[in-house]
């Protein structure tokens, strides 16, 4: 019974892969035409991630 | 439920070992960039600039969800290992952003090297990442 929040925390884990990986997983096996906007998308996650704002939130430089 | 779980568990693991874990290693779909927007056709730029976002977002969801069930999952060794990463991380993705500008603008064998090291350590993250992510606690007996 003890055991129930850390089954429900890994279940929680494992659903966040299966979101996660799922999408990249179809992405890299099927053909894309990527349009400007997307282009656009990720062009400023990568602005974000040099800049440094894309590791503002408490998860990241944890203490 | 143990019992389950048990059975389960380790297939779930492994299931997620084998598809997930080479997630960012595999790719037969072809990519085409529509020349009007702003990588202007540039694949390799697209596709280096993929990696090291998707890197972000794995090593992040792992981080978030560490965080918010640390008390739950009461994981010491992950607890460390997810400081630690949260510490690293942000450097690697921007050395890796930085050497990309680097290798853009001169795709020699000199920064293709330096490409491949520091994706290397982004992809080596998403694998630790997802492997904790996909873990379970509970050993078969």
């Amino acid at each position: 019974m003890d055991k129930i929040p850390q089954y429900l925390a890994l279940a929680d884990g494992l659903f966040t892969a299966i979101q996660r990986l799922v999408p990249i997983l179809e992405e890299r096996l099927k053909d894309q035409n990527v349009t400007p906007e997307q282009q656009a998308e990720l062009q400023k996650r990568i602005d974000a991630i040099r800049d440094g704002s894309a590791f503002s939130g408490p998860e990241w430089n944890q203490r | 439920m143990k019992a389950i779980i048990n059975k389960f568990g380790w297939a779930i693991v492994l299931a997620f070992s084998l598809i997930a874990i080479p997630v960012l290693e595999v790719g037969c779909g072809k990519t085409t960039l529509d020349p009007q927007g702003v990588y202007a056709g540039d694949t390799l730029a697209y596709e280096i600039d993929k990696d090291i976002a998707t890197s972000t977002s794995v090593v992040q969801d792992f981080l978030q969800w560490e965080l918010a069930n640390r008390a739950q999952l009461n994981n010491p060794q992950m607890k460390d290992y997810a400081v630690k990463l949260s510490n690293d991380f942000p450097k690697w993705a921007q050395s890796a952003v930085t050497v990309r500008d680097a290798y853009v603008r001169n795709p020699n064998k000199e920064n293709e090297t330096r490409l491949k090291q520091v994706t290397d350590l982004l992809r080596s993250a998403v694998r630790e990442a997802t492997k904790y992510l996909v873990k379970t606690p509970v050993k078969p007996s």
